[in-house]
């Protein structure tokens, strides 16, 4: 993947948005937002990728919700996800 | 679920996702519409997550900011330690350009022209080239004729030949 040197995909200003979202955050620095930002770029690649695994092992080349819904549901690390799947 | 204005204003550019995420699959696989926004909602989640752990680091240590240092003790904590070191590369490349940034700055402020003056300047290279702009528009219709040259019959000749 390419890859840009010291910048991120993701908009800055939007990563600093949702992070105040929590009203107990008080102030986030920029270092911190990039840094974030960072992290949940490799996190969703891995999301990703786990869940193209899956499509592939069912013979499918398209990745569907289900799938994201499987990986979530079947690797720990996720867990914390599992609240957005209705029971 | 809600798809109004709000919610785009606080979730990640969808066309950005949808590239990162096809950056590293295979060229030939897809993903729906809804496994792309259900991605994009775990991006968000995920933020929560780890902003939220920064955040009682930071206040444990009375401290109102989040700074890096929390971001990494947070990773830590919450299991994600391998995306520690790439986070790290990536803000000191970030730092550096930074640095890179204030030594040209500082070459501006060195060359003697005032904030002013360097606006009048460009307000005045913009609305000369709004002119040309112009002009260029209004000969552009005027014109019925053009200047090209037309290749006469005999070079056309010694050509095919």
């Amino acid at each position: 993947m390419e890859k840009t040197y010291g910048k991120t995909v993701l908009p800055l200003s939007r990563v600093k948005r949702i992070i105040k979202q929590d009203e107990d955050v008080h102030y986030c620095s920029n270092a911190s937002a990039l840094l974030i930002s960072v992290a949940t770029e490799l996190f969703v690649e891995k999301l990703a990728t786990e869940a193209y695994q899956l499509a592939k092992l069912q013979k499918r080349k398209g990745i569907r919700y289900r799938d994201v819904e499987d990986v979530v549901r079947k690797d720990d690390q996720f867990e914390f996800l599992s609240d957005l799947f209705s029971i | 679920m809600n798809d109004g204005f709000a919610d785009d204003e606080l979730s990640l550019p969808k066309a950005t996702v949808q590239k990162m995420v096809s950056d590293i699959l295979p060229v030939d696989l897809t993903f729906t519409k809804e496994a792309r926004d259900l991605l994009i909602e775990c991006c968000v989640e995920f933020i929560h997550l780890v902003s939220s752990e920064a955040n009682e680091i930071c206040e444990k240590e009375a401290k109102k900011t989040i700074a890096a240092e929390h971001i990494i003790k947070a990773l830590e904590n919450l299991e994600f330690k391998e995306y520690i070191a790439e986070a790290l590369e990536v803000a000191a490349e970030h730092k550096e350009q930074q640095k890179n940034r204030e030594k040209k700055s500082s070459k501006f402020e060195q060359s003697g022209v005032s904030r002013d003056e360097l606006l009048r300047q460009q307000e005045e290279l913009l609305s000369r080239a709004r002119e040309r702009f112009k002009n260029q528009n209004i000969a552009h219709d005027n014109h019925t004729t053009t200047a090209i040259p037309v290749p006469t019959a005999s070079e056309t000749e010694t050509k095919e030949n």
